[in-house]
């Protein structure tokens, strides 16, 4: 069993760790982009972004399913080829992702409306041009909230089951995670492993929020 | 009514008005607030004392569509209502164990209806078998996958087998039961499938993945299927032979502090009448054997 816990524990941690690195600049980008422009459809773009934090985890996983099963726009009879989405670890990335990125959006985007933009316009003045500004100017300020925010998703893709069991499968073994392992054990009556799973699953969860505390608190 | 008489009741009418509504505005805010509120749910509660409630039937996952109807038909022939909480058989066993007010419980296993009994929750007098079903293999409709009996599974040449789990849900159960019994040249059927399982939460779950996923059949109830072509999936083979123990739906009363809910065991007795019988049927679940159907 330890064993199974181990496995478990390390796929939850790869996978929320892959998403967070694949959805996590271009969530802060959009978090940015909606902070600073006022552009039509903003409100909208902000409510569909948010369908994961409302939609009931196990509809979002159907509409993937449909997404990337075959004969959905992303299946392989339109594209052509396999994306290899299905009942694989690159699914439950996927999945993760998906129900993170209302979070990291979010919070990045609050992060961005609270650096005041007229550094941006100062700097633009000292002949820096939009990256630069961005980098060396906006991002810095930004850095310990856009931190809480990637840190947020990652507790959210560690604790994400509902989507993810639709999508990549509860396969022990190969895909079950943490969550997913929680909901098995529970399932089946095996309280014993299904409490300890849930320990460990506290733990990091613990652990993360309050890294997050910690950077939003900030050290001078 | 003379016209005085009239005035007069015009008059009091006035009075009583203009006197309640200043004996609204005097007085403290919570004085007021806990008069109106008692008057709202004095209101409230004096409706429908003598409509009986409805009788709450916690029943499988697989039994709603055919236990709606069932329950419809209840309500337009006794006045009754029937309200319904479908799930998994072990989750809504958990959900009674911690004390839900259900009236009547129908399990997808005898193994949850035999727990509870023997914990005092449910009534062994009144468990009853109602329903049986049969397990259906299923593919993609754009699979080439074809069955003749169930003992060529092991050769089929699919990556997946969807069943729900079989570690806790009972059509999973079913299934690698069925499968540990089916005996080939090479071994049972479960040793030759078993690697490529992919538990799904539920056999709903497990049939969607069916219809996304050409490289994967699933075995799932026979009445989940009664409208194959609309759920997306084509059955491969319709097994006859009963996995062991054989599926049956097992009903029994609720106890809750000892007693049993007025209504629930006229709905039970209903459950297992004729007209209930003609509507389980057309949704996929025949009637058991008649000599295993009476209670224990």
């Amino acid at each position: 069993m330890p064993a199974d816990i181990a496995a478990a524990l390390e796929r939850s941690l790869l996978v929320a760790s892959v998403a967070i690195a694949v959805m996590g600049p271009p969530a802060v980008a959009l978090g940015y982009l909606m902070a600073r422009r006022a552009f039509p459809g903003r409100d909208l773009l902000a409510a569909v972004l948010g369908l994961p934090l409302v939609l009931p985890p196990t509809a979002i996983g159907l509409l993937l399913l449909r997404l990337f099963g075959s004969g959905g726009p992303l299946g392989r009879e339109v594209l052509g080829f396999d994306l290899g989405i299905l009942l694989t670890w690159r699914g439950a990335v996927v999945a993760c992702s998906v129900m993170a990125l209302p979070l990291v959006v979010r919070t990045a985007r609050v992060t961005f409306e609270g650096v005041d933009p007229r550094y941006e316009a100062m700097a633009r003045t000292l002949g820096h041009g939009p990256i630069a500004t961005f980098t060396r100017f906006t991002l810095p300020l930004a850095t310990r909230g856009i931190l809480a925010a990637l840190i947020l998703g990652f507790t959210r893709a560690v604790g994400e089951f509902g989507a993810t069991v639709m999508v990549a499968g509860n396969i022990p073994g190969r895909t079950r995670t943490l969550a997913s392992g929680i909901y098995a054990a529970q399932q089946a009556g095996r309280d014993r492993e299904a409490t300890l799973l849930v320990v460990v699953a506290v733990v990091v969860g613990l652990v993360s929020i309050l890294a997050s505390e910690r950077l939003a608190r900030g050290r001078p | 009514m003379t016209g005085v008489r009239r005035a007069a009741i015009r008059y009091r009418a006035r009075d009583l008005l203009s006197m309640r509504r200043s004996r609204l505005r005097r007085g403290p805010l919570l004085a007021r607030a806990l008069s109106l509120g008692a008057a709202v749910a004095m209101a409230l509660s004096g409706c429908d004392d003598r409509v009986p409630k409805p009788v709450l039937v916690f029943a499988a996952a697989s039994l709603e569509e055919a236990m709606l109807e069932v329950g419809a038909a209840y309500t337009r022939s006794t006045g009754v209502g029937v309200a319904l909480n479908t799930a998994g058989s072990n989750v809504l066993a958990r959900q009674i164990e911690a004390g839900a007010p259900a009236d009547l419980f129908v399990s997808a296993d005898a193994r949850w209806v035999d727990e509870l009994i023997a914990r005092g929750h449910l009534d062994g007098a009144s468990r009853r078998e109602l329903l049986g079903n049969r397990l259906v293999v299923i593919a993609h409709p754009r699979a080439s996958f074809s069955l003749a009996t169930l003992g060529e599974i092991g050769g089929l040449g699919f990556r997946h087998l969807s069943l729900a789990d079989p570690e806790s849900v009972p059509a999973g159960r079913y299934a690698r039961s069925l499968l540990a019994h089916t005996h080939t040249a090479v071994g049972t059927a479960w040793d030759q499938v078993a690697a490529r399982v992919v538990p799904a939460p539920d056999v709903r779950a497990a049939l969607a993945l069916v219809a996304a996923e050409p490289e994967a059949v699933g075995i799932v109830y026979r009445s989940d299927v009664v409208d194959a072509a609309g759920k997306g999936v084509v059955v491969l083979l319709e097994v006859d032979r009963e996995p062991d123990p054989p599926i049956r739906y097992v009903a029994a009363l609720v106890r809750r502090a000892g007693r049993l809910t007025p209504g629930s065991v006229e709905l039970l007795d209903f459950l297992d009448g004729e007209e209930a019988g003609a509507i389980f049927d057309r949704h996929g679940f025949p009637r058991p054997p008649r000599t295993a159907r009476s209670s224990r």
